[in-house]
């Protein structure tokens, strides 16, 4: 698991110019989704092409906010990566920069039914959550995009982002998603990046200028404390 | 070519294994290249600006001399602004709802149209036939932010030189979005400054594995000549 640092004077800076240390002091079940990005085989087993090993180490994190998120009556969305054969010609900047083996490497693994595409089974997938596919690193390009579409018909107005890897598709989802005015959080025990170092300099960036960051822990808590609230309403 | 000295070993590491090599640029065609400078506003150049960012002083000369080489070789110069009007503070709740009153205030007089941080800052070299974007969101790109995707259509642009302020929020956010959109992207991490050298210093290694190409402000003119040269040489064969 990666140790999350928050710097001190980061923490000092949000107090000043938020007056408080956390932006997200209580969450509304019905108006949050827990977005899960790319826990897919390709990213999360071993010896895959682009294995990122602390993803399967944050899963037991994933499948207790997404427990707490359907609890408290929120929206559990799995993002998944699709990467058929004609990503290469609409994301073109992109292919056209790997060699030749990685691009089709790619789009073998990452295609619908490819060795890579699934979801890691040892996730909790549930019928009443949704999948949505996605063909960049964010899931909101292109815009306007399914993801929001489906966010904004139920009245979402907080989005929880957990998955892989934190500083590449989970950070560019989330700087959209906060430009899109969605209140945004990044959960810190819940997504995985290739080391600590990169891991922490996309938390703290982003609770410095885009949004929140707690934890799973802190997460559930301001879940059950909406789900006990519920119950005695 | 000499690669900017932020990039740590295990960055190029990893972009060799992926892309078969260190720097993806090779040359830039100025027909289809613009550069993108982010937000040189009085803002946060200004000493007496609450949100005075000093490291930016320092990327001045890099940044003019970036406009100039585009302006010799016929490409475009944008200079991006970033703008609050009144729907703003609603329309993007996300972010000014996690201002305290004061700061909200400050930030909202300060960037209005006719407030006193929004100009671009003295020492910027701005020309008539350059072109100014106001933006209302951090992304140049995000949806509904400016109307950039319109002027780049209609310079035809493909490519974009990015410079400017901050690197690990305005000018990344615009990088990963542009990229994402399939502009092909390249940084001049010597003309991109942030308050806080280490963010700085991820934020380029982030950019250079995943979504752009990262290079000093001497080689884009030298790039921008190389293409130049090419083109001469074939028109004279």
């Amino acid at each position: 698991m990666h140790k999350v640092v928050i710097k001190p004077e980061h923490i000092e800076r949000v107090k000043r110019r938020s007056g408080r240390e956390h932006t997200v002091e209580a969450l509304h079940g019905p108006k949050t989704a827990l977005l899960i990005v790319d826990m897919q085989l390709y990213f999360v087993g071993e010896g895959q092409p682009s294995e990122c090993p602390v993803a399967r180490e944050i899963v037991p994190n994933i499948n207790l906010l997404a427990d707490a998120t359907r609890r408290a009556g929120g929206t559990v969305i799995w993002i998944q990566t699709h990467s058929g054969p004609d990503s290469k010609d609409y994301w073109s900047v992109y292919y056209e920069r790997m060699t030749p083996e990685n691009s089709d490497k790619r789009v073998e693994g990452m295609s619908p039914g490819g060795s890579g595409f699934d979801i890691w089974p040892e996730l909790d997938v549930r019928d009443q959550d949704l999948t949505i596919p996605k063909t960049r690193y964010s899931a909101f390009i292109p815009s306007p995009s399914k993801l929001e579409a489906e966010l904004r018909s139920r009245g979402i107005d907080t989005v929880l982002v957990t998955g892989v890897s934190t500083c590449t598709c989970c950070e560019s989802t989330a700087r959209d998603a906060m430009m899109l005015n969605f209140r945004t959080m990044m959960i810190s025990d819940a997504n995985a990046a290739p080391d600590d170092e990169l891991h922490n300099a996309t938390l703290n960036q982003f609770y410095l200028q885009f949004g929140d960051v707690q934890s799973t822990n802190e997460v559930v808590a301001l879940l059950e404390k909406n789900i006990t609230v519920a119950a005695a309403e | 070519m000499q690669n900017s000295s932020v990039l740590w070993p295990e960055s190029i590491a990893r972009v060799q294994a992926q892309y078969g090599t260190e720097n993806r640029v090779g040359s830039l065609n100025p027909q289809e290249t613009a550069l993108l400078v982010v937000d040189m506003q009085k803002f946060y150049l200004e000493p007496t600006s609450t949100n005075f960012c000093p490291a930016a002083l320092d990327i001045i000369t890099n940044i003019n001399a970036l406009a100039m080489a585009f302006r010799d070789f016929g490409a475009p110069v944008i200079w991006l602004r970033n703008i609050v009007g009144n729907k703003d503070i609603k329309s993007w709740s996300s972010f000014y709802d996690r201002l305290t009153q004061k700061h909200l205030s400050y930030r909202r007089e300060k960037l209005a149209k006719d407030g006193d941080g929004f100009q671009l800052f003295e020492g910027m070299d701005v020309r008539s036939s350059d072109r100014k974007i106001n933006k209302t969101r951090f992304s140049a790109f995000a949806r509904d932010a400016s109307n950039i995707e319109k002027v780049l259509g209609e310079y035809g642009t493909h490519v974009l030189v990015v410079c400017g302020i901050v690197t690990n929020v305005c000018v990344e956010s615009t990088v990963r979005d542009a990229m994402m959109l399939n502009y092909e992207v390249l940084v001049a991490e010597d003309a991109c400054a942030s308050s806080n050298e280490r963010a700085h210093e991820a934020s380029i290694n982030n950019m250079y594995t995943h979504f752009a190409d990262v290079t000093l402000t001497s080689n884009i003119k030298r790039l921008l000549g190389q293409e130049n040269a090419q083109d001469f040489k074939a028109s004279a064969a």
